[in-house]
């Protein structure tokens, strides 16, 4: 140490908790010839309101350029005794708090090992502390505006609810339509309604209602990339050409009509539909959309024929580009949802009148692809239907939990199924049953079907006979299934997992978003200003959807008040420009993507708003030219070798 | 002839002579040299004598370029005697400045070294395995060679040392400028000064672009030609040029060659070695660890980390002796 600075050394007796094993007296005659002639005071309880005010007094008498407090954790008290330094008119962070209470007093039994342990940790705080830098807190303001991402019951209901509370949505759907699932759904579980019915409406809000001024709807968009921290994230959205100009549009679908060319319809699960069209009637946003991969025009082909029918001239826009958005918001919910699990196991593969629990659905719809009328492919009517329920699940070859809503949709498709055709057998295999909730008892006690129990799906064969196709079980009982619905598992979404990478957030071991805590902290993860609703925290029910999506608006509302400024830590990483040589290493580290690249000084810079100084930079900067403010190779030196004294 | 030019020396000791090449290559500039200093002591250019150098007042010389480690007894006794004569003493080359090639024997015990150099290397023909003392008897009487030190030393671990000018060896351009700076008259650098380099990385000088990808695993020079133009690194190559001082122009790299470390750490306050090896975390991506186990997940770190063949002397090649993790003998293990 070339000149020994003035220091203080406060330590607590933490009413005698601390001082039952640390020799305070013989730490002060330990520590005695350290250069920095440290003088001491031994306070009873140095947090104590009074106490605090006597310790102010003192440091104002004393006129120490540095402060050492040796007490209990920092996360207790870090904070109470900054705020007497700056009380005392000294910079907070010409302090060195010295935890000898949990990591000494606490831990260590034999007090002369106690009393040494102390010395030499408040030895390395005396070291380090005459390596500190001035520093000083910064505020900014956060941003109130919120992003959604994904427009189903979760993402329309948590859109809604901040908006009505007059603050800015930018609601981000990488479908041409809003909605979700259920809208897809003709009546829902477990009171039958219908689905259309209970979500138009709450889109209508969305897209029409008063506080539909407050939404920023972005239909076939996908975030790119997403870069911030809680009060700044700045998204990158990515929008595809709809081809459709939407304020000329009025939605009439002549289009549609007269386009000769056809492209598989995914939303059906079957069928086709038009190069320019609709998934199906009645969604929304009321505007077609042009597959470019099917339209014969954008393929370069000729072909005018919607352009020659079409009422609104420059409603088709085949000049439509990419547009990127940049979208600033203080907080993101994700509500990006889970799907079916999209593989079919080979005894079910490749036959005919095999549906999924979702294709399903959609021949139940009336705008589905048959119209609501219940039909085998063959066009007449399924005698009997087998409904296999845990297909996949619960089953560690395939997913071991339960997605806890098939029970209650099988028992709505046998209702619905026993209703569209007179006299069809139904059949419900299970391995276990979960009808949870006042109403979906009912539904349990009104079930239609003959249950029969199944050890492993692996057990299951669809054998064909002369009189119909049975389903065996394990060689045994067979179950007549002309007509055949899996309800395969419930697995994240394509964009649950594209927002899982695009955060860099945790996972639960199904690939679910992993929450802040699985139940009290269901709807927030463990980056801050980042929300969850809906199915992307793990398989759910439209109940939950719009509670959850409910939940995380209000989490957003609470943690981004307009007025409650972010104060930004200033122990971050800093790069020293003059040595840095530009190896980029610590940008592709950085786990909150606080480091950008300056393409004119072709070096690396920290954002402090977006830094949380970790320190993974500092310590992986090959060059040393980055330095932890509070933390730097000097400070830590001094403390290890304060430490090995 | 006497002079009143400034003298200049310059002294190997543990080294290859390479340093001596490395001014021999500053070609006609040696006029300069001869011009502006009396470049009176040198033992692989000039006959001048020990005995010649004790002769000398104390700080007599104005500039001494003392290259190598310190191995002997020997070696350690021509930098006190230099380091006293001189006035301005220099540290040249990273065996002076860090221990260099020679100090990677720290790693061993001395006996382990002798054995190895005398007796097992595949070049040697000893079946009598003689191997050299200090003292040895011939009919004329008894011979004596310096002994080894216990450890090999860089020359700031014995004696004070004004400047550091590292490299293996120092570029021919970089002493030229030491030396026209010095004749210049022009203030020195603060004592204890690197010289002869810059403060940035050997990145900051390579002419190779960074993509910002990462290799799945590390590899070898022999093992793959590398694409023009693209970072070494992130071809697999480790380069440890992030982690090592500039001022050779990235001369390595661009022919090919990743940059093994010769200008020494930037990072005074780190290990040398630990520096290099956080050029690792900018090589390598090994793949997502979710849901692999540990087995697969140890064996693929393994494959991927296979491309260091040898990591003390690819981390620490010329800066053992500045380091914690020297000193390891075999007899101790």
């Amino acid at each position: 140490m070339s000149t020994p600075i003035k220091t203080a050394v406060i330590l607590c007796t933490c009413s005698g908790i601390i001082s039952e094993r640390i020799d305070w007296a013989e730490v002060q005659t330990l520590l005695a010839g350290h250069p920095s002639k440290p003088v001491f005071l031994v306070d009873e309880l140095a947090c104590g309101v009074d106490n605090l005010e006597h310790l102010a007094a003192w440091l104002v008498q004393e006129q120490p350029s540095r402060v050492v407090v040796a007490a209990c954790s920092p996360r207790e008290h870090e904070t109470t005794f900054r705020k007497l330094l700056s009380d005392a008119g000294i910079n907070p962070w010409f302090m060195q708090f010295v935890n000898v209470r949990e990591q000494v007093a606490w831990v260590t039994e034999d007090p002369r090992a106690a009393t040494a342990k102390a010395a030499r940790l408040l030895h390395a705080a005396l070291n380090r502390v005459q390596r500190h830098e001035p520093l000083s807190e910064r505020s900014v303001p956060v941003r109130t505006e919120v992003a959604v991402i994904g427009s189903g019951p979760a993402g329309m209901q948590a859109t809604l609810t901040l908006a009505r509370a007059g603050r800015q949505v930018t609601l981000i759907e990488k479908e041409p339509v809003i909605g979700g699932l259920p809208v897809r759904f003709e009546e829902l579980f477990p009171n039958l309604e219908c689905g259309p019915c209970l979500l138009e409406p709450v889109m209508g809000d969305l897209l029409h209602g008063h506080e539909s001024a407050n939404v920023n709807l972005l239909t076939l968009s996908e975030v790119t990339e997403v870069k911030g921290s809680f009060g700044n994230w700045t998204i990158t959205v990515k929008q595809k050409p709809r081809f459709i100009n939407p304020d000329l549009c009025i939605g009439c679908m002549i289009c549609a009509e007269v386009c000769p060319e056809r492209r598989p319809n995914r939303w059906n699960g079957s069928g086709e539909i038009a190069a320019v069209a609709v998934p199906f009637a009645g969604t929304l946003p009321n505007l077609p959309h042009i597959d470019a991969e099917t339209c014969l025009r954008l393929k370069g082909e000729e072909c005018s024929a919607c352009l020659a029918e079409c009422p609104v001239e420059g409603s088709l826009d085949f000049d439509d580009q990419e547009r990127e958005y940049t979208i600033e918001a203080g907080a993101i919910i994700i509500a990006s949802g889970a799907e079916e699990k999209q593989d079919l196991p080979a005894s079910f593969a490749n036959q005919e009148d095999v549906h999924t629990a979702y294709s399903f659905e959609r021949l139940l719809a009336m705008n589905g692809p048959s119209g609501g009328e219940l039909l085998k492919a063959d066009g007449t009517a399924p005698k009997s239907l087998a409904i296999v329920q845990c297909a996949g699940s619960l089953d560690s070859s395939e997913v071991s939990y339960c997605s806890g809503t098939c029970c209650r949709a099988a028992a709505k498709y046998a209702h619905l199924a026993s209703g569209k055709v007179a006299g069809i057998s139904v059949s419900r295999l299970v391995r276990e049953q979960s009808f949870p909730g006042v109403d979906a008892g009912r539904q349990f006690h009104h079930d239609h079907s003959t249950v029969v129990r199944y050890g492993a799906f692996s057990e299951l064969t669809v054998t064909g006979t002369e009189s119909g196709r049975n389903i065996m079980i394990d060689g045994g009982t067979t179950v007549r299934a002309d007509m055949i619905v899996l309800c395969r598992p419930i697995v994240p979404s394509a964009g649950t997992a594209e927002c899982l990478s695009l955060l860099d957030l945790d996972r639960d071991e199904a690939g679910f978003i992993a929450p802040l805590h699985s139940l009290s902290g269901s709807c927030a993860t463990t980056l801050k200003g980042v929300y969850l609703a809906g199915s992307c925290r793990g398989p759910g029910d439209i109940r939950d959807a719009f509670a959850t999506g409910t939940a995380a608006a209000g989490l957003a509302l609470s943690d981004l008040v307009d007025g409650r400024d972010l104060v930004i830590d200033p122990q971050v990483a800093v790069v020293d420009a003059t040595i840095c040589a530009g190896c980029k290493t610590c940008i592709q580290l950085c786990p909150y993507k606080a480091i950008s690249w300056n393409d004119v000084e072709k070096v690396a810079e920290v954002s402090d708003m977006l830094c949380r100084g970790c320190g993974t930079c500092v310590a992986s900067c090959p060059s040393g030219a980055i330095t932890g403010r509070g933390f730097s190779r000097e400070m830590l030196r001094a403390e290890l070798e304060g430490v090995l004294s | 002839m006497t002079t009143q030019k400034p003298k200049l020396a310059m002294y190997w000791a543990a080294s290859c002579g390479g340093c001596e090449v490395s001014l021999a290559n500053i070609h006609e500039a040696i006029l300069e040299v001869d011009a502006h200093f009396d470049f009176m002591f040198c033992p692989c250019l000039l006959d001048t004598k020990k005995k010649d150098i004790e002769a000398l007042p104390d700080g007599d010389i104005f500039l001494t370029l003392f290259n190598g480690a310190l191995r002997t007894e020997e070696n350690l006794e021509m930098a006190t005697l230099l380091r006293r004569k001189s006035r301005l003493f220099v540290a040249f080359g990273s065996c002076a400045a860090t221990g260099g090639i020679p100090a990677l024997a720290n790693h061993h015990g001395i006996a382990d070294v002798l054995e190895t150099a005398f007796c097992s290397v595949p070049s040697i023909d000893n079946p009598e395995r003689l191997i050299p003392g200090t003292t040895c008897q011939v009919p004329d009487g008894e011979l004596e060679l310096p002994a080894f030190l216990t450890r090999v030393l860089a020359l700031h671990e014995a004696v004070p040392v004004d400047y550091t000018m590292p490299g293996c060896p120092p570029e021919s351009e970089q002493i030229i400028a030491v030396v026209r700076h010095v004749a210049s008259g022009a203030p020195l650098p603060p004592s204890g000064a690197q010289i002869g380099c810059t403060d940035r990385a050997v990145c900051d000088e390579c002419p190779r672009e960074k993509r910002t990808t990462l290799a799945s695993r590390l590899i070898r020079p022999f093992e793959a030609l590398p694409e023009p133009g693209w970072c070494l690194v992130e071809q697999g190559f480790l380069c440890v040029g992030s982690s090592t001082r500039g001022g050779c122009v990235a001369l390595c790299p661009t022919a090919n060659m990743p940059c093994t470390g010769c200008y020494g750490s930037l990072d005074q306050s780190a290990d040398p070695g630990a520096t290099a090896l956080a050029t690792l975390v900018a090589a390598v991506d090994p793949g997502s660890a979710v849901g692999v186990d540990e087995t697969a997940l140890l064996a693929g770190l393994k494959d991927a980390l296979s491309g260091v063949a040898d990591p003390l002397g690819t981390f620490y090649r010329y800066s053992l002796s500045e380091t914690v993790v020297a000193d390891r003998a075999k007899e101790v293990e």
